[in-house]
């Protein structure tokens, strides 16, 4: 093989394109690849020769692929893989590229291989040329290789004779010590690193050079700053003697300050892990332990020689985990986990006794160098776990005391609950009992005291009516009865009768408090236990007493009026009467001495007579006159009265009559008729029309007992009707019952209407009777209405 | 005491109402001496329901009654029949009921018992006031007659005329000329009987006439 052949190699190709024969004779080892054909390939004779390959039956020789080769080379025993022949990646892409490279072969050859992509034929083919370098050459690259090698390298490589010398240094070498020193070869080695050729101090290369083996050690160099390693090597010739040593200076500066960290790291560590409370292992992924600190100790009975290197299942697991931990083991072995990985858990493990112990683990996986190991916290939670299972007792023990209870608890409640219902209901309905009460005894008009036997206020309503009986509550009896009354209460509370033990007494006399006039009734009732309670009602009867008086005097003045007007009326009628008879006369006469003046010698005397008469008659009606007029003496006093005032103080005047015979009266008066009379004269003329429309009423003994009076304007008068349920006036009213000492009544005087209609008429108003179409007796009084007479 | 009678009251009915006989009877009597004619009642619903149509008479009513006072009789013929007079007798009269009565138009209160002058004295007030109520009536009723004979135009024109408008605002307010608005006036003076509108005004206020009969529906034109 000539560098010619190797150099133009590309030629090769252009020659095996001349065919297969040419293919076959060409000097270099060739190989034809086709891609894109499965890869099936071809190669030559010398091809085979180079690589040491059986030859392939020429008929196969365009169609094999690698398989057929792998099998072909198995049977043949030849043992090239056939991924040496082609490197895996190619930097090839285009048509014309080349690749060169050199194959280094086991038994010392070096190949030259040279691999291009030829296109122009179809399909693609791959032409990958071999040709065997010479041993001279093959040497002289190796050095070359050598040299640049030893050149790359970063440490200071140097090859020494036996002095010490320098035979060669390499380029990092040569770079250090150059500026410095100039060419190295022959220089003393000790003078680049100790900066003396002394012997002292002697590097190691010294021991070497003085015929010791092979060292390295780790030092300080005076000439430079920082560590080094410093390692040297003897050197012999082909005969076995030391001619030198080699010398390689690495520097490992920063890898020791690393390393003095990180001890110092470790001892933190170690001591962390020696004192630790908790039990710390390490084992590897076999469970075989690597650490074993005094608390696992402590924990565990198994001194830390005693257990590192053994396994974990010879030392801590119980029989009964064995099988978990070896599957857990052999999880962690292909995926770096396992169940237990990065758990907290409480797990029992062996003492070294042989008693289980109650501990709490925490695995986790740490990768150290590149190994896989688990590391586990334990720590010893006996107490607790005794401790708990105490408690779980206790717990069990109180829940069935707590469910034994619950039932009957439960069943109570229920029970209460319907009891808090029912007295609920109840109370409700007490209390709004209590509150109506309340209301109407607070709200009722009379103050009421309930008393003790011994008279005390046991309760008063609120609020009392009279300043007497306020803040009496607690008070005595006594305290506020009036003392002329003493005998009253007494007579109340302790009646002699003992038949009145719980009956009602009303005093006779009412007690006066104060300015009061108070009615008070006493009712006795039983008490707590035996004693007797008493219920004072005190009634306010001023008003009542008042209003009795008024109507007592009221009752004396009228019946005085009634009879002064009786009287009078009786003379202005018995006046009228004898004016009658006295005009007849007084007509008569005239007319007689007018028939007698017709008549001739007429004496004298007669004409004189009738005169005579008619004078006396006026006279005699003069004095009637005068008679009438005393009985009416009583000045009028007349004014603007209000009609339905004075119908009501008439109908007070009355009530008691009313009340008698239960005689109903319905007064229809609007409020704003006002008449101009004799107030004292209206109220006269109703109150005889309303007792005369009464006795009527109970004479007829009728059974509906009702008056209407009725008030309507009619123009400029105001028509007053007094109508009544009874019989009417009936035949009555032909005899005139207006007429004095006519009347209906079989007690009557027959001077009621009579007075009536001359007070009406004193009033200016005129009086008319009648009977009603549905029965009863109809009077009308017609009475000037107030503007009339107001104005001036 | 000597009372002419004769030649100056002779025609006049006189209408007596008192409910109490003797009063009654000798007050006729009394009235009967008098030469006039007397007709007695007992109560005023008897009184009105033979009150006569010619109105030539006079009503003398006692004041208390009781199926219809003396008042009431008073009120409702001054209301109904104007034209007759009434005078009261009262066994009671005062000044008050007197003054009452005259201002409801009674012509005289009389106190029982009264005299025969009292009595005549009234009497010829009643027929005085009779005649001139009569005679203001005929004056209305003549007024009236003459009235109806005008036609609807000329009522207008003197209608017009009456309410003080001149001619020209007649003419104006008619929507007639000037020449027609003469012509209606000068005939219906002329069926008047009148010679100016003045006398037409006159004559209304002595009949007491306030208001213009309705000719439409007698004269249309």
């Amino acid at each position: 093989m000539t560098d010619h052949s190797v150099s133009d190699s590309h030629l090769l190709f252009s020659l095996y394109e001349e065919g297969p024969e040419a293919f076959e004779q060409l000097p270099s080892g060739v190989l034809t690849v086709f891609p894109e054909l499965d890869f099936k390939f071809k190669w030559n004779s010398r091809f085979a020769a180079i690589w040491k390959l059986p030859l392939f039956p020429t008929a196969s020789r365009n169609t094999i692929t690698f398989d057929d080769l792998e099998k072909h080379c198995s049977e043949q025993t030849a043992d090239v893989p056939h991924f040496q022949l082609i490197p895996r990646h190619l930097p090839l892409t285009d048509s014309g590229d080349i690749f060169r490279d050199s194959v280094y072969l086991e038994d010392g050859r070096i190949l030259h291989r040279t691999i291009g992509v030829a296109d122009r034929s179809d399909p693609v083919t791959l032409h990958c040329v071999y040709e065997e370098y010479s041993p001279a050459q093959a040497d002289l690259l190796r050095l070359q290789e050598w040299n640049d090698t030893f050149d790359a390298l970063p440490d200071h490589i140097s090859l020494l004779d036996l002095s010490g010398a320098i035979v060669r240094a390499n380029r990092t070498m040569r770079e250090r010590f150059e500026p410095v020193h100039g060419a190295l070869e022959g220089l003393d080695y000790r003078l680049l690193y100790c900066g003396t050729a002394t012997p002292d101090p002697q590097p190691p290369c010294a021991q070497v050079l003085s015929g010791g083996p092979a060292v390295e050690i780790e030092t300080e160099l005076p000439t430079m700053d920082g560590m080094y390693r410093v390692a040297a090597t003897p050197v012999h010739d082909s005969q076995g003697r030391q001619w030198g040593a080699i010398s390689i200076v690495a520097d490992i500066t920063d890898e020791h300050q690393l390393r003095l960290a990180s001890s110092e790291q470790q001892q933190q560590i170690q001591e962390l892990v020696r004192s630790s409370m908790d039990g710390i292992i390490f084992c590897d992924e076999y469970g075989t332990v690597s650490l074993w600190n005094r608390e696992a100790e402590n924990i565990l009975g198994w001194t830390a020689d005693e257990a590192i290197g053994r396994r974990l299942d010879q030392l801590i697991v119980p029989a009964a985990a064995v099988d978990q931990l070896m599957n857990g083991l052999a999880r962690f072995r292909r995926e770096k986990t396992g169940p237990l990985i990065g758990q907290r858990t409480e797990v029992q493990g062996r003492h070294k006794g042989g008693h289980l112990v109650d501990v709490e683990m925490s695995l986790s996986a740490v990768e150290v160098n590149g190994r896989t190991s688990a590391c586990g916290f334990v720590h010893d939670i006996t107490d607790r776990i005794q401790a708990h299972e105490e408690l779980e007792s206790h717990r069990d023990h109180l829940q069935e005391l707590v469910d034994e209870n619950t039932d009957r608890l439960q069943k109570t409640v229920r029970r209460l609950q319907e009891e808090i219902r029912i007295r609920e209901a109840v109370e409700t309905a007490l209390r709004s009992s209590e509150q109506r009460l309340s209301s109407v005894v607070n709200n009722i008009p009379e103050s009421i005291l309930l008393l003790s036997e011994q008279g005390q206020v046991l309760f008063a309503n609120q609020p009392p009516p009279y300043s007497l009986l306020t803040d009496v509550l607690g008070c005595k009896c006594d305290d506020f009865w009036p003392h002329d009354a003493a005998s009253e209460l007494k007579k109340a509370l302790y009646p002699t009768d003992s038949q009145a033990k719980y009956c009602s007494i009303s005093l006779a006399s009412p007690v006066v408090c104060a300015d009061a006039c108070v009615e008070v009734t006493t009712i006795p009732i039983a008490g707590q236990g035996n004693s007797r309670e008493f219920i004072l009602v005190f009634r306010d009867i001023t008003a009542e007493r008042a209003q009795q008086r008024e109507r007592e005097r009221a009752d004396t003045t009228q019946a005085h009026l009634s009879r002064l007007h009786a009287l009078g009326e009786m003379a202005s009628n018995i006046a009228h009467e004898i004016n009658q008879p006295l005009t007849s006369v007084t007509n008569l006469a005239s007319a007689v001495r007018r028939a007698l003046r017709k008549l001739e010698n007429l004496p004298p005397a007669i004409e004189e007579i009738l005169g005579e008469i008619i004078n006396e008659s006026q006279r005699a009606g003069n004095i009637v006159h005068g008679l009438n007029d005393f009985a009416r003496r009583r000045p009028v006093m007349r004014k603007t009265i209000n009609l339905r005032e004075c119908v009501a103080s008439t109908l007070t005047l009355t009530s008691n009559e009313l009340g008698v015979y239960q005689t109903g009266v319905t007064a229809t008066v609007p409020d704003d008729i006002c008449i101009y009379a004799d107030d004292i004269h209206i109220q006269q003329i109703l109150v005889n029309l309303i007792l005369n429309a009464v006795q009527a009423i109970d004479a007829a003994g009728s059974r509906h007992r009702h008056i209407w009076i009725e008030g309507l304007v009619s123009g400029l008068t105001v028509k007053l009707t007094v109508r009544d349920s009874g019989p009417g006036f009936g035949e009555t009213l032909d005899s005139n019952p207006l007429e004095a000492f006519v009347t209906t009544k079989p007690q009557g005087t027959g001077l009621g209407l009579s007075i009536c209609r001359s007070l009406t008429e004193i009033n200016e108003g005129a009086l008319t009777i009648e009977d009603a179409p549905e029965g009863g007796a109809v009077v009308t009084i017609q009475l000037p209405a107030a503007t009339l007479k107001t104005a001036p | 005491m000597e009372v002419s009678v004769a030649g100056v009251v002779t025609d006049i009915h006189v209408f007596i109402v008192d409910d109490d006989s003797g009063a009654r009877t000798s007050l006729g009597r009394l009235v009967s001496s008098f030469s006039l004619e007397v007709s007695l009642f007992s109560s005023g619903k008897e009184l009105i329901d033979a009150l006569p149509e010619n109105g030539r008479c006079l009503v003398i009513s006692d004041v208390r009654m009781f199926d219809m006072p003396g008042m009431e009789i008073l009120s409702w013929i001054t209301q109904h029949r104007s034209e007759i007079p009434v005078v009261l007798v009262s066994a009671y009269a005062d000044v008050d009921m007197t003054v009452r009565a005259m201002r409801s138009g009674a012509v005289a209160v009389l106190r029982k018992p009264y005299s025969e002058e009292e009595l005549w004295d009234a009497i010829r007030v009643a027929v005085q006031a009779n005649d001139a109520a009569l005679s203001s009536l005929e004056q209305k009723t003549s007024l009236l007659d003459r009235l109806l004979t005008l036609s609807e135009r000329e009522m207008n024109v003197l209608k017009c005329i009456a309410d003080g408008k001149q001619h020209k605002q007649c003419a104006a307010e008619l929507g007639w000329s000037l020449r027609t608005i003469e012509k209606y006036r000068a005939e219906a003076l002329r069926k008047l009987g009148m010679t100016s509108p003045y006398e037409l005004v006159r004559e209304f206020m002595v009949a007491g006439l306030t208001e213009w009969p309705d000719v439409r529906e007698f004269n249309n034109d």
